[in-house]
């Protein structure tokens, strides 16, 4: 049986819409925009209006955002995977040097985070693994929720009941990509194991947030496919998630895959301009939510995105396992870091551009499951 | 049989069910919602639904509203 | 995409109801039953609000359950009004049922007399009561979004944020918040309340309103079944305009530093 896109999240019937030069404007200033206004930014022809859709989306991300931008980091906890994901340097067929934080060796990470003065953390493992599974996620949650005050994690997609688990260990928050939204693609890049089930994977943000957390965040892997076809689903399911769980903080961010040496290369390369484009398009057409930058990118791309769309930033980011203590063993990184600068010159970089790092904007008095009654 | 109908006092002859009391206010049955002591109760058992001393009834009509 | 537009397909669904028309009237402060009855017919409205008063043999010309139910393709939607709690609020509902015989409810609780506004806390505990006795609850609210997200929550078939308080003609002065209301919402938003010109409602609808309820505009009209005839032509124009999708408002663009210009560089 093939697996086909619920028609929730279909794009289907603003893909392949012709945009004018006309529309692309109307669209930028649209009052109440709609799947069709971010269709006319993401078309071909919005391409030659990016300096006015930056100047559109610097307003509104000043207005809601103010001169501010957010700041998390990674921890990489386990980089063990029996996943086939095509794109992965850590898929099961990857050399790949694996290891896992224990508890020791958490603490000392914990550590060298709170030195930076970093409050939001993001937890990240592959699939679920023997080494790296809820049982172990929930005590990992609960160490590092004793050092700041914002835990979440960026891992496999789990039940429900998992979800509380992590919740009431001190979770507040779940990042979850889809990779790519086209079921055909998604199927030849997921070569094998539970990652296959695309289904699963689309309803895992609804599990998290009915399973207690308060933030959600999604996105799609640019470059696998269409992205135009791709970023138009990942606005229909914000949407879907906003509207069914209108307490929860949805989030959105960007990552790309890069053409690099040896590596996977994409179907579909996303250049940077076509990156700002999808930013400044999806910022237009949601004013209010969290768009997210890592350090994927480089720092000039960095540097001249940061309030313009995006409000959120992940910074002095290691993608190995240990990577900020450095006192673990050698393991293999997800990614090459583009951005390798260290806390205090990345808030240099921002306060020269009139912007001020937020560190932390919530309090872990509130730690306890989030609630959605409808759900 | 001593009832209180919409705020005051009524003395009700008859077989002393509902549908007597709203033959004797000319009340068009149709038209009329009926409730006894706080309780509901449909137009289908006002034949058969006999009151009792110090009943309190009110009886509403549909006016206009918005 | 350009096809000529008809509005034939445009069914406004609450809950599993269907109605042609998104104009919904209030039946009250009418001169006569006739003028009413005249403005009902006028407006095409297919559904209106009742109240329930006290029967009293000497106002017998008051009872609208008959020249109501004359009228074809016109559904009644009892009101709570004169509910001060929730408990009252439920015992009319239950009333107007059983003369209505349709699944709409007008949730309407407001305990202060001079300003009618909606008291959220008894409707809210109301609505659940409602829902649970198969109601279709369409609460009258402040135009407050969280309050409108609970009450969808907890199973309301719509909801009715107010324009301004009833009665005062001040039109649209919740825009604002309504609009939050209209993009959050997973069910039909009615705007009711507060209306005094069809060129409010046809604003209301342009916002992506589903339907607008309108009683004192009408009844109280030199001319109530001119009105009525009016805000169905607003009506109308404001949801083919919301459908057609309006022209955005122009900014002049700023001229500043290119903010785009680290783009120029790019490398992949």
């Amino acid at each position: 049986m093939k697996t086909q896109l619920p028609a929730w999240l279909s794009p289907e019937p603003w893909l392949n819409l012709e945009f004018s030069a006309a529309d692309v404007q109307r669209a930028l200033h649209a009052d109440a925009p709609n799947e069709k206004t971010l269709a006319a930014l993401l078309s071909p022809e919005a391409a030659h209006f990016l300096e006015p859709m930056a100047q559109r989306a610097q307003t509104i991300t000043r207005r809601h955002f103010g001169r501010t931008i957010s700041l998390y980091t990674p921890l990489y906890l386990s980089n063990f995977c029996n996943g086939g994901c095509l794109y992965c340097g850590l898929a099961a067929d990857r050399k790949a040097t694996r290891s896992v934080l224990d508890t020791e060796h958490l603490r000392h990470e914990m550590e060298a985070i709170r030195a930076m003065h970093l409050e939001e953390l993001v937890l990240l493992t592959g699939e679920r693994m023997p080494e790296a599974d809820v049982d172990y996620l929930e005590t990992c949650v609960s160490i590092a929720a004793e050092y700041v005050h914002n835990v979440t994690v960026e891992v496999f997609p789990m039940a429900e009941a998992e979800y509380r688990r992590l919740a009431e260990a001190g979770c507040t928050g779940v990042t979850i990509y889809q990779e790519t939204y086209d079921p055909v693609v998604y199927e030849r890049m997921h070569r094998w194991g539970d990652k296959r089930d695309f289904a699963a994977r689309v309803d895992a943000p609804d599990r998290a947030l009915r399973g207690g957390m308060r933030t959600i965040g999604i996105g799609a892997l640019l470059g696998l496919a269409d992205p135009r076809h791709d970023i138009l689903c990942v606005y229909r399911h914000a949407k879907h998630l906003l509207k069914t769980y209108w307490q929860a903080g949805v989030s959105i961010s960007f990552p790309r895959i890069r053409p690099q040496l040896g590596g996977f290369e994409p179907d579909f390369p996303v250049d940077e301009k076509m990156l700002a484009q999808f930013v400044f398009a999806l910022r237009i057409c949601l004013p209010e939510i969290p768009l997210v930058l890592s350090t994927r990118e480089p720092r000039r791309v960095r540097d001249g995105m940061a309030g313009l769309g995006i409000s959120k930033m992940s910074v002095a980011s290691k993608t190995t396992v240990g990577g900020y203590s450095e006192d673990s063993e050698e393991s293999t990184a997800q990614f090459e870091i583009s951005d390798d600068r260290g806390i205090d010159e990345f808030n240099a970089m921002l306060r020269a551009k009139g912007l001020e790092p937020v560190f932390k904007n919530w309090d872990a008095t509130y730690r306890e499951p989030a609630r959605y009654q409808k759900a | 049989m001593k009832l209180t109908v919409n705020g005051t006092a009524h003395e009700l002859g008859g077989d002393g069910t509902i549908d007597a009391l709203l033959d004797e206010l000319g009340a068009t049955k149709a038209h009329t919602a009926l409730m006894v002591n706080g309780n509901v109760v449909p137009s289908e058992q006002w034949a058969t639904t006999p009151l009792n001393e110090n009943d309190e009834v009110e009886m509403l009509v549909f006016v206009g509203g918005g | 995409m350009n096809e000529v537009y008809t509005m034939n397909e445009d069914v406004l669904k609450i809950g599993d109801q269907k109605l042609g028309s998104r104009l919904f009237l209030g039946t009250g402060k009418f001169s006569s039953t006739q003028a009413m009855i005249d403005a009902v017919k006028a407006s095409g409205t297919e559904l209106v609000t009742v109240a329930l008063r006290r029967f009293n043999r000497a106002q017998a010309e008051d009872d609208l359950y008959g020249p109501l139910s004359q009228l074809k393709n016109v559904r009644l939607m009892p009101n709570t009004s004169g509910a001060m709690n929730a408990k009252e609020a439920i015992r009319a509902a239950l009333l107007g049922r059983e003369l209505s015989k349709s699944p709409f409810v007008k949730l309407e609780i407001h305990p202060n007399p001079h300003h009618l506004l909606p008291d959220p806390i008894e409707t809210y505990e109301a609505a659940i009561e409602l829902v649970k006795q198969g109601f279709l609850v369409l609460p009258y609210i402040p135009a407050d979004p969280v309050l409108a997200k609970r009450l969808e929550d907890v199973g309301c078939a719509a909801v009715m944020p107010l324009g301004a308080a009833i009665g005062t003609g001040k039109g649209l002065s919740t825009a604002e918040m309504i609009k939050i209301i209209v993009r959050d919402a997973n069910i039909p938003v009615v705007v009711d309340a507060g209306l005094r010109a069809p060129s409010e409602a046809a604003c209301a609808m342009e916002m992506g309103c589903d339907a607008v309820l309108v009683n004192s505009a009408i009844a109280a009209a030199d001319n109530p079944s001119a009105m009525g005839a009016a805000f169905k032509a607003g009506v109308e124009a404001g949801r083919m305009a919301y459908q057609a999708g309006l022209m955005p408002t122009s900014e002049v663009a700023v001229a500043s530093s290119p903010l785009t210009s680290f783009l120029a560089t790019q490398t992949d």
